[in-house]
């Protein structure tokens, strides 16, 4: 064959196979939708609650007209420890299953099972031991003034403010802890508004284990939050106590990157056999602090 | 891991002692016969030349040197000398005193075609298990994407080896990662051995003499990654003439010239290649908004003969690959992104006497990824810069001693000190430091003293038996090990043998990379006080066949590694930080990786045919590899993202006629084992703050609701399977002064959609959203065409 024939064959080849879209739909048989319960129980609560729902499989047409995961509201669900056993039942005004602190105590150290049945043949279970502890006391080191600079209004005052707490670990491993930050502003002399919002923080963790660094002191540093001449803040610290479940569940959380395609995938927690989510137990303690 | 004993030192010291004073009680009636071989034209010194002598049934190769050595009692031999591609020698030899003979073996080629009618070293003789050569012959005739000959490439084609995604020259060895392959220029490892993303290897197919991977029963001259040994030998440079070769393909062009300084003695070879996407693209940019990228590549190298006992080898390699973004409007701003690899050797040569020979390295490496941003306006100014990467400097000694034909010693040290520079940040405003990072520097220094004991036991067993001695210390850390090597030939019958071996491996130095893609903004990282060495045990069993008659190889080989301290990437975790690399400072790798183990095991056929009008191989691997980390699925073990349960690479090299040469290549490979979202649920976080309102007295619902993914097991989804046809024809044409060759091709020849990544999307059917799950294909058909000549 001469070499002419031989790039005419290639370009035939070539213009046989053609140019086609890049991106092709893989078909893909449609997973089942999967309970997913999940409640945070606390001895602090007056009531303990659970959400319950049915997954949004992919793969599959989503209910038109709405992006709400479809609660599950006829459910049965059993409480129980060596000692009690109650039902928590739907509540409609909070959408949820809930149980008063009266009818089934939340009690330091004890363990306690769930039992979830569905008339459309979902069954979950899970369990969680409630802390022993207490949560160690969260100490407020200091209130820095980052800059303070004069508002639109001569008299006025803009300052930049940051807080810093610490805590001690107990001694011995397998503790976890949650710690928040938030702040309310009012003006003085008013009440102030039932909101606040999360400060967040720039140094520390909200989420801690101590494994590893087992009674060490852990310091956080919030994220910097304004205020200025008049104005109240009050700031709302949280120090929690909690089990693995509820660490390992928010923890994933606070991991989950969505469709990064650089990141890891993160699998969320679960310790719901037959079904997602968690089930896990709290204890909180809550620091007022205000600044005038 | 193992702690090193002082008894086990003061052991192979006194088995050192005993080898040399058995040597000198032999050596009163045994005379040694050693010298170089090199190619009659271009006096290149050949490696991995098969010397053999009928009489004792036994001999050596030459080493990565050209040099060979034997000691043989007083007597007359016949000794052959053979190479895959090159016409034997045979001498008659009378044998009463140390004699010095340089060969010369001529290469048999007809119109670019080595039509060899002498057979590759047979590799049911040899110890080694494991070991695959290639041929650069069959590297420069194998079809790739855009002919850009590519030595990665091609060993993706071996059995044991498997690609990453799509296109990308990342070699997975029996179930390791890319980070657990030492990839070796000229003695220098090569941190980043890719261009353009992974797309291209960085080495210039014309200037590499030898290709040799090494997948297990590792010998204990090798240390310091888990998975393989790429070892990769420069030309070095026409001793005879000038010469020289040019291509220019479809992205990049690309030069060798080399020449003696003075004939026999010394010589010269120098490459480069480049792309040209960015000056093509140039005119069709406006002023205001430019991009382009490049990159290149430079290898260099001299060597001279100081008498017939020494030799200096002095040889470099540069590459940059760079991207850059420049807008000029009333704000002036500059970014991009540019990574680079250096390295240096100098060698020497020494033989004390006919039966020791040294080679003596002093070795520099460096890597690093540069991330820039600069914006200007009237008098203001910004930037930031980001630095990451390694640098190394190697101090090593060899020395190979051959006391009989059946008994070789190698025994070396290398000492390596690794700058590691994981990211260093500045940020300036005008002439103000905002912020600078220096103090990220992290130095170590690993060591490794090895024994390798090459021995024969009767007609029927030859061994490599040795011990590698190393140790890491960073960070007032120190870590050590033994690692015991031995791979072992049982000959059956002539042509047919049994082989097996055992290697432990440590790796002291890790890569932190972003997910499944081999991108330069991976980072290297020491072993320090949390995250330990990995280190693995590997055992190979195989059975080797040569059918000499046909200059056809094949080698069936089960292999079990077992790995401990690999590093893992906890869920969530992303190293690619130059998405804001100002944050940096907050970078904590250690907190993002976890400690695992892997098991994979499998087994390879490998039918190789080296030589003849039609040769090429066929390769097939049934493996299975599995992971396992505390931290990572919830304890539980799953199949790694490139368990691969077949793999089969068929590669066929025909010779049509005298200067018509086609090649083709078919691969399958099952696909890749990924994580999957199979659902969506909301992620409905406990709100302690709104707990604390709750308590003083209003009840609040929970009020955080995302939704979040439902990934199901672990990597237990498979994408479609992979599979690809690639064809090339070769244009030969020799004129008087110079030889010219066309080379048309085509990657992908039926443009099969094969994987890149999956992702989500939503399409509206009647008036519904419908999640669907699509498939990413970066290549169809991709013709290439490219021309070369060679003077």
């Amino acid at each position: 064959m001469k070499f002419s024939a031989y790039i005419i064959l290639t370009l035939f080849i070539m213009a046989f196979a053609g140019c086609e879209s890049m991106i092709t739909d893989v078909e893909i048989e449609t997973p089942k939708p999967k309970i997913v319960v999940i409640g945070f129980v606390s001895p602090d609560s007056p009531y303990n609650s659970l959400k319950i729902y049915e997954s949004r499989p992919l793969y599959s047409p989503l209910p038109s007209g709405s992006e709400d995961f479809p609660v599950i509201t006829n459910a049965t669900v059993i409480i129980y420890s060596d000692n009690d056993s109650a039902i928590m039942n739907y509540n409609q005004q909070y959408n949820d299953y809930r149980i008063s602190q009266d009818a089934m105590p939340i009690i330091k150290g004890r363990t306690y099972n769930l039992k979830v049945t569905t008339p459309k043949g979902y069954y979950a279970t899970s369990s969680c031991t409630v802390p022993n502890n207490e949560p160690p006391v969260l100490e407020i080191v200091g209130i820095d003034t980052i800059s303070k600079e004069e508002g639109w209004d001569p008299s006025v005052w803009v300052y930049q403010l940051r807080a810093r707490a610490q805590f001690k670990d107990w001694e011995g491993e397998g503790h976890f802890y949650r710690v928040a930050a938030g702040q309310m502003n009012w003006i003085d002399g008013e009440q102030p508004y039932q909101y606040s919002y999360d400060i967040g923080l720039s140094r520390g963790s909200s989420l801690s284990s101590d494994k590893n660094n087992d009674g060490n002191t852990y310091a956080i540093t919030t994220n910097d939050f304004m205020a200025q001449t008049g104005e109240s803040i009050r700031l709302y610290f949280t120090i929690s106590i909690t089990d693995s479940h509820y660490y390992n569940y928010h923890k994933t959380l606070m991991n989950f990157e969505g469709d990064n395609p650089f990141a890891e995938p993160t699998t969320i927690y679960s310790n719901i056999e037959g079904g997602l989510g968690v089930f896990s137990s709290y204890i909180q303690d809550d620091i007022i602090y205000d600044i005038r | 891991m193992q702690k090193p004993h002082f008894s086990g030192i003061l052991k192979i010291i006194s088995l050192i002692g005993i080898i040399f004073l058995s040597n000198t009680a032999v050596s009163q009636n045994k005379y040694s016969i050693s010298g170089y071989v090199r190619e009659s034209e271009s006096r290149e010194l050949l490696p991995g030349v098969n010397i053999y002598i009928p009489a004792i049934k036994g001999g050596t190769i030459t080493n990565n040197y050209g040099f060979y050595s034997l000691t043989l009692p007083q007597g007359d031999y016949e000794v052959r000398f053979s190479f895959v591609g090159f016409d034997p020698v045979t001498l008659q030899l009378s044998h009463y005193k140390d004699t010095i003979i340089n060969i010369d073996l001529k290469s048999i080629t007809l119109q670019g075609v080595t039509i060899s009618a002498e057979k590759s070293e047979r590799i049911t003789e040899t110890s080694e298990i494991s070991v695959i050569s290639l041929p650069i012959q069959q590297i420069r005739q194998v079809p790739v994407l855009l002919g850009e000959k590519d030595v990665f490439k091609t060993i993706q084609l071996m059995p044991g080896v498997q690609k990453g995604s799509e296109g990308n020259g990342s070699l997975y060895v029996r179930g390791g990662g890319p980070d657990q392959n030492l990839i070796i220029l000229d003695d220098a490892p090569v941190y980043n051995a890719f261009h353009l993303f992974g797309f291209f290897s960085i080495f210039n197919g014309d200037a590499i003499k030898s290709v040799e991977l090494v997948k297990g029963g590792f010998p204990a001259r090798f240390g310091g990654r888990l998975s393989s040994v790429v070892e990769m030998t420069m030309k070095d440079g026409n001793r005879s003439k000038f010469s020289g070769e040019a291509g220019i393909g479809l992205i990049s062009s690309r030069l060798v010239l080399e020449g003696p300084f003075s004939k026999d003695k010394s010589s010269w070879i120098i490459s480069g290649r480049r792309t040209y996407i960015d000056v093509l693209a140039k005119p069709f940019m406006s002023k205001e908004e430019k991009a382009g990228y490049y990159f290149y590549d430079l290898n260099a190298k001299v060597n001279y003969e100081f008498g017939s006992r020494d030799r200096v080898f002095l040889s470099g390699y540069f590459g940059r690959d760079k991207f850059s973004v420049i807008t000029d409007y009333d704000t002036k701003e500059e970014g991009g992104l540019y990574w680079q690899n250096g390295t240096g050797t100098l060698r020497w040569n020494h033989i004390y006497n006919p039966r020791v020979f040294s080679n003596t390295s002093l070795i520099y490496s460096h890597y690093s990824i540069n991330f820039y941003d600069q914006e200007s306006y009237n008098d203001e100014s910004y930037s930031l810069r980001y630095t990451s990467g390694i640098r190394d400097l190697t101090l090593k000694n060899d020395v190979e001693i051959n006391f009989s034909p059946f008994y070789n010693l190698r025994t070396g040290l290398h000492l390596i000190n690794h700058l590691f520079t994981p990211s260093a940040v500045v940020e300036k405003e005008n002439t103000d430091v905002l912020y600078d990072s220096n103090e990220s520097e992290y130095n170590s220094l690993e060591g490794g003293l090895y024994v390798e004991n090459q021995f024969s036991i009767g007609q029927r067993i030859k061994a490599n038996a040795g011990l590698r001695f190393s140790n890491f210390l960073a960070d007032e850390k120190h870590y050590s090990a033994f690692e015991p090597r031995i791979s072992a030939n049982l000959i059956i019958t002539q042509g047919l043998s049994l082989k097996a071996g055992y290697a432990q491996m440590n790796q002291y130095i890790h890569l932190l990379s972003s997910t499944g893609l081999s991108l330069p903004t991976d980072l290297w990282v020491p072993s320090t006080d949390r995250i330990e060495p990995q280190n693995s045990s590997q055992i190979s069993l195989g059975i080797a066949k040569d059918f000499a008659k046909t200059d056809l190889q094949i080698t069936i080989e089960g292999y079990f590694k077992e790995s401990n301290n690999i590093i893992g990437y906890k869920p969530g975790a992303s190293f690619l930080i130059i998405d804001d690399p100002s944050n940096s400072q907050e970078f904590t790798w250690e907190d993002n990786v976890t400690p695992g183990k892997s098991n994979s095991y499998g087994i390879e056929t490998l039918i190789h045919k080296k030589s003849g009008r039609l040769n090429g191989w066929i390769g097939y691997t049934l493996s299975w590899t599995k992971l396992q980390f505390d931290e990572i699925n919830f304890g539980k073990e799953f199949w790694a993202r490139y368990d691969r349960r077949h793999d089969i690479s068929i590669v066929g090299i025909y010779r049509i006629s005298n200067g018509v040469n086609f090649s083709a290549t078919w691969v399958y490979g099952t696909g890749n084992a990924i994580t999957l979202p199979v659902g969506e649920f909301p992620g409905i976080e406990h709100n302690p703050l709104t707990d604390a309102l709750v308590n003083s007295g209003q009840p609040f619902p929970y009020n955080y609701f995302p939704s979040v993914n439902d990934y199901g097991e672990m990597n237990t989804f498979r994408m479609k399977p992979y599979h690809r046809l690639d064809f090339a024809f070769q244009f030969i044409k020799t004129r008087e002064k110079y030889q010219r060759t066309w080379e048309i091709g085509a990657y992908n020849t039926y443009s099969r959609k094969n994987p890149f990544f999956y992702y989500i999307d939503y399409d509206y059917v009647n008036n519904q959203s419908v999640s669907k799950l699509k498939q990413v294909s970066i290549f169809p058909i991709i013709p290439s065409i490219t021309y070369s000549i060679k003077f």
